[in-house]
């Protein structure tokens, strides 16, 4: 009863976000200078007839929120063009997709299994000459922008000492290893500033866990330091990164690829995104904003869900 | 002077830990804490001994340095405290330490609150302490557990073994801590104000609690108490500590009726009594406990203390003032002025100096 | 008096202090993973009590039984669900944060952590000024003289005014935010626990400060704790709560000679005396405390008193007043003779939710024995 009440209003406020990203992201293009579409859809060399022709054919001289309602409509039953290549947006996403989800989901795994480690080596050996090792490379990872980290990989690992293709994708279906080859930069590329920011987040929360009373306690029973640091101190710390993790991967899904992608090359959703936004192009623009803004509330939703299950004191009420 | 002939002397016959001239200190950013300065006491099998004194007196550093959890880069400890058969806990190994705690020497902590894991089911958190000592199957473990859990007297325990500590009370937390630490049967249990952060009503089912299951397992208890009415209450022998020393060692009865150093006097003074005609004035204990960073020279009482005199600044020894005794007191008063100076206004006290403030 | 917090209605020479009548708190409980409201805490239920010029009333009870909620309602640092709270007959239940600004400097608080309650970034001079800022009338030279003197009188060493508090013992940073309370020049300290986080040697100074300072600065104390040694020290008057009702009210001289609440009996019962030759096989209460936001009906401690009747499970004792002011809410009270029995009234001060009539008898003609297993049922 309850958890309907609530998922009902949580799906309320998702489509007030949504409603709110659409519009936003439907304004901005008209209030950038020369944006007019039918610039662009009726080709270089029109004549002024012809631009007209297309505005009124496209309904650019109809007002903003009947274009707003047309441009929604088209979206939710599919058949949404680019006015730059006549072609469906969705079909345009498709293709890219594999690329993205490639890239994030393996960017994600790295991160957080690369981002546990430091993080707990650190706070194992806080103060130590590793620890510190660990934070510098953290705060490098955390501040230096992707593309510039991406253009330094790429120039030395790839042109360089020749160990990586250049950019470009290879599908896994058609061929696993060139497939991993080519995704190993952007990956890290993608993950250093996700490993800085976990291994800073997991050794601080790790080093106030060992610290309390439960593992005192731990300690007190005669376990040994390994299982009160994996069952006492890890276990506890975890519960904020894992919640931290869905959000961020939704945040990644949602656009932060769009810089790596374009780096490398890799065609992708986010390249796709970038190159439309260069072309002023709205209705990519609009549809993967959407999606992106659709993912992040989703998530949201299965990070709540997932604190329940691994927090019982969440899970369970006092009664 | 010689400890061992002290010891001798006492009628404990039967000791289950003995510890003698432990040390404590700390480095810290602003210098080194003596925490604990040479102290030595013993526990008898099956008594209560209840070590007194108020925070920075060094009771709970001493206790958790018998199971090794003061261990630290910045700690240094030296002295010895021996189980009956023998085994050196300051110096075990990080690995037979492990081995002794839990099992031989439990303890239980003063907030039960935060004492376990929030997200394991507290069977589990007992379960797991059996299983690190003894090669039992996991089933076998938790039926234990939930027996335990009758024994301290949680209602439909193996139900409640379930459930998650946040959905226990503050005492009946407690009461699991009890179960955990008995679950291996210890010959001594260290409880550290283990009734301190529960109300008054809980803290005497508490104590119940902890007094039946002595009587039954003769485990031996190490209490650790600012609160001298819960030493009346429980235990046999009393340990007064200030500023990281033993000040007075005696019988339950003797803390009471014969207290001869001044800080017992003045603890005894300040304690608000329901029991007796309410004084206009609380008496108290001018000035506040010294840093231990910088000890005063000397006896450490006696920047608080209204009866010194000159010869406090040389450090007086831990000694018994009449032949045969082992009550034991560390202050330069005879015992013909000790007797006579504590009486202040009819009852145990220290008196109010003339000065506002003791420098 | 010049500084009289002036009253529309004109205030009456003889009022109390500080009138609370049938004031209630409730917090809602939230639950689950969508926090969801799935019922309320009664904190502070139906509670009426007066405090005259210059008295200490205690508050005592165990946790969870809405005395820190009660004092803070005071201050206005919780807001009441109902009731009224008046002060020097002016209601302050209808006021609004900015009209409450000038009564603010009357009715000042001290906190149980003096580590948490201070600023730990502002000066001492900082902190204690603030108070004096409140009341409005010393500035620059004058005012930082008049913390000076308040840090002497509160026993602190006036050259420390421009330390920060971490650099001060627990016991010193209590005499700092007594400090910071009267330097408002207040009519009404609440206390709430002031003494519970500090060793007993400086809990008795404090203790005598506060003595010393009500006689000074004609001071009305609301003295919160769950340490009924310490309570009976401070106290002229004393209110036991249970489950955020008052149980029993009386002086504090008769309520420690005389308890008529069988859990005002248990809880004496409870403390541990000093003195090993009074060992007692005492009557232990049972179980723990019921859930606050599902209450147990009728007499709240009816699931833990030796002496509970039908009765008790059905009808909420209003309180019954005695000749001597004592006021108990229990239908079958401790200590108290049958003449006196029949001589009592029903207080004024009843919640609204109790009964109608007294029904009292005395408890020994219902003595039950202590039912074990009812005792330790009581889960969480």
């Amino acid at each position: 009863m309850d958890i309907a009440i609530f998922a009902l209003k949580r799906l309320a406020s998702a489509i007030v976000v949504l409603f709110a990203v659409s519009v936003l992201t439907f304004l901005i293009f008209f209030a950038i200078p020369n944006g007019d579409p039918a610039l662009r859809l009726a080709g270089r060399t029109a004549t002024a007839q012809t631009i007209a022709t297309v505005r009124h054919d496209y309904g650019f001289d109809r007002p903003l929120w009947v274009q707003y309602g047309k441009v929604m409509k088209q979206i939710l039953d599919g058949s949404i063009q680019s006015y730059t290549q006549h072609v469906t947006v969705f079909s345009q996403i498709k293709r890219g997709l594999p690329a993205t989800l490639s890239l994030a989901i393996g960017a994600a795994i790295i991160w957080l299994i690369v981002g546990i480690v430091l993080g707990v080596i650190g706070a194992l050996r806080a103060g130590k000459a590793t620890d510190v090792a660990i934070s510098t490379f953290s705060f490098v990872g955390i501040s230096a922008p992707s593309f510039v980290l991406g253009s330094i990989l790429l120039y030395l690992l790839t042109y360089k000492l020749r160990i990586f293709p250049p950019g470009g994708y290879t599908p896994i279906t058609q061929n696993p290893i060139q497939w991993a080859e080519h995704l190993v930069l952007p990956w890290v590329t993608l993950a250093v500033l996700y490993i800085g920011v976990y291994a800073q987040v997991l050794r601080s929360t790790v080093l106030d866990a060992m610290t309390t009373d439960a593992v005192r306690t731990a300690h007190a029973k005669g376990l040994s330091p390994t299982r009160v640091m994996i069952k006492h101190v890890l276990r506890v710390s975890l519960i904020p990164i894992a919640s931290l993790w869905g959000l961020d991967f939704a945040a990644v899904l949602g656009g932060s690829t769009l810089v790596v992608e374009s780096v490398f090359n890799l065609n992708g959703v986010g390249q796709y995104a970038a190159d439309s936004v260069r072309s002023l192009d709205v209705p990519p623009v609009l549809v993967i904003t959407l999606l992106g803004a659709c993912f992040v509330v989703l998530m949201n939703a299965i990070v709540d869900v997932l604190y329940a299950v691994l927090d019982p004191r969440i899970r369970t009420t006092t009664s | 002077m010689s400890d061992i002939e002290v010891f001798q002397r006492a009628p404990i016959t039967d000791e289950v830990l003995r510890v003698e001239h432990l040390k404590v200190s700390f480095r810290t950013e602003r210098g080194v804490v003596q925490a604990v300065d040479d102290v030595s006491f013993r526990v008898g099998r099956g008594e209560v001994l209840a070590i007194v004194g108020e925070s920075g007196s060094g009771k709970s550093v001493s206790a958790m340095t018998l199971m090794g959890l003061t261990r630290s880069p910045n700690a240094t400890i030296s002295g010895s405290a021996r189980l009956a058969d023998g085994t050196e806990l300051v110096t075990a190994s990080d690995r037979d330490l492990q081995r002794v705690r839990g099992s031989r020497v439990a303890m239980i902590f003063q907030d039960p609150m935060s004492a376990l894991t929030p997200v394991y089911r507290v069977g589990d958190q007992i379960a797991e302490q059996i299983r690190a000592h003894e090669k039992v199957s996991k089933a076998a473990a938790r039926a234990r557990a939930v027996e335990l859990l009758e024994r301290v007297g949680i209602p439909r325990a193996a139900e409640r073994s379930r459930a998650y500590p946040h959905q226990f009370s503050g005492g009946m937390r407690q009461r699991v801590m009890i179960a955990m630490a008995l679950s291996c049967s210890p010959e001594i249990l260290i409880a550290d104000e283990p009734t301190t952060a529960l109300d008054v009503t809980i803290q005497s089912q508490i104590l119940a609690e902890i007094e039946d299951l002595r009587q039954e397992t003769g485990v031996a208890v190490l209490l650790i108490t600012h609160d001298l009415g819960v030493v009346a209450e429980v235990a046999s022998r009393v340990v007064v500590m200030y500023a990281g020393r033993v000040v007075e060692e005696c019988e339950v009865h003797e803390i009471f009726k014969d207290p001869l150093h001044p800080y017992t006097w003045g603890l005894l003074g300040s304690v608000p009594r329901i029991d007796k005609v309410r004084p206009d004035r609380l008496p108290t204990i001018q000035g506040s406990p010294p840093s231990l960073l910088r000890p005063p020279s000397g006896c450490h009482f006696k920047t608080r203390c209204p009866h010194r005199f000159a010869e406090c600044d040389r450090e007086p020894e831990l000694r018994a003032l009449e032949p045969n005794s082992v009550h034991r007191d560390r202050c330069h008063l005879s015992l013909q002025d000790k007797r006579a100076l504590r009486i202040v206004d009819g009852a145990i006290g220290l008196p109010i100096p003339v000065e506002k403030e003791l420098s | 008096m010049t500084d009289v917090v002036t009253s529309p209605a004109g205030t009456k020479a003889a009022a109390a202090l500080l009138e609370i009548d049938h004031l209630m708190v409730m917090f809602p409980v939230r639950a689950g993973t969508w926090g969801a409201v799935v019922g309320h805490v009664h904190a502070v239920d139906d509670v009426t009590l007066t405090l005259a010029e210059g008295e200490t009333l205690g508050l005592v009870g165990e946790s969870g039984c809405g005395k820190t909620t009660l004092a803070r309602t005071l201050v206005r640092l919780t807001e009441p669900t109902g009731g009224t709270i008046r002060f020097r007959g002016e209601d302050l239940t209808a006021k609004r944060n900015k009209d409450l600004r000038s009564f603010r400097r009357y009715v000042q608080m001290v906190f149980q952590d003096p580590q948490a309650s201070l600023n730990p970034r502002k000066r001492i001079s900082q902190i204690v000024g603030a108070g004096i800022r409140l009341r409005g009338t010393s500035k620059g030279m004058k005012a930082r003289r008049e913390v000076e003197e308040l840090l002497a009188r509160v026993g602190l060493d006036p050259d420390h005014a421009q330390r920060y508090p971490h650099e001060f013992s627990g016991g010193q940073r209590q005499r700092i935010g007594i400090a910071r309370a009267l330097a408002a020049d207040p009519k009404l300290v609440i206390l709430d626990e002031p003494v519970s986080a500090l060793d007993v040697s400086i809990q008795a100074q404090i203790v005598n400060l506060l003595d010393d300072l009500q006689d000074e600065f004609g001071l009305s104390y609301v003295f919160v704790a769950h340490d009924l040694s310490v309570v009976r020290h401070v106290s002229d008057r004393i209110a036991v709560m249970y489950l955020g009702k008052i149980v029993e009210l009386s002086s504090s001289d008769e309520l420690y000679a005389q308890p008529m609440h069988p859990y005002t009996a248990s809880l004496l019962d409870a403390i541990p005396i000093p003195d090993p030759d009074r060992r007692r096989d005492r009557r232990r209460l049972v179980g723990e405390l019921p859930s606050a936001t599902n209450p147990p009906p009728g007499c709240r401690f009816h699931t833990r008193c030796p002496w509970a009747t039908d009765l008790c499970t059905e009808v909420e004792p209003p309180l019954a007043e005695f000749a001597n002011g004592h006021e108990v809410a229990c239908h079958h009270p401790l200590n108290v003779g049958r003449t006196q029995l029949s001589e009592a009234i029903r207080s004024e001060s009843s919640p609204r939710s109790s009964g109608a009539e007294l029904t009292l008898s005395p408890a020994e003609a219902h003595r039950v024995e202590i039912d074990e297993a009812q005792g330790k049922d009581e889960t969480p």
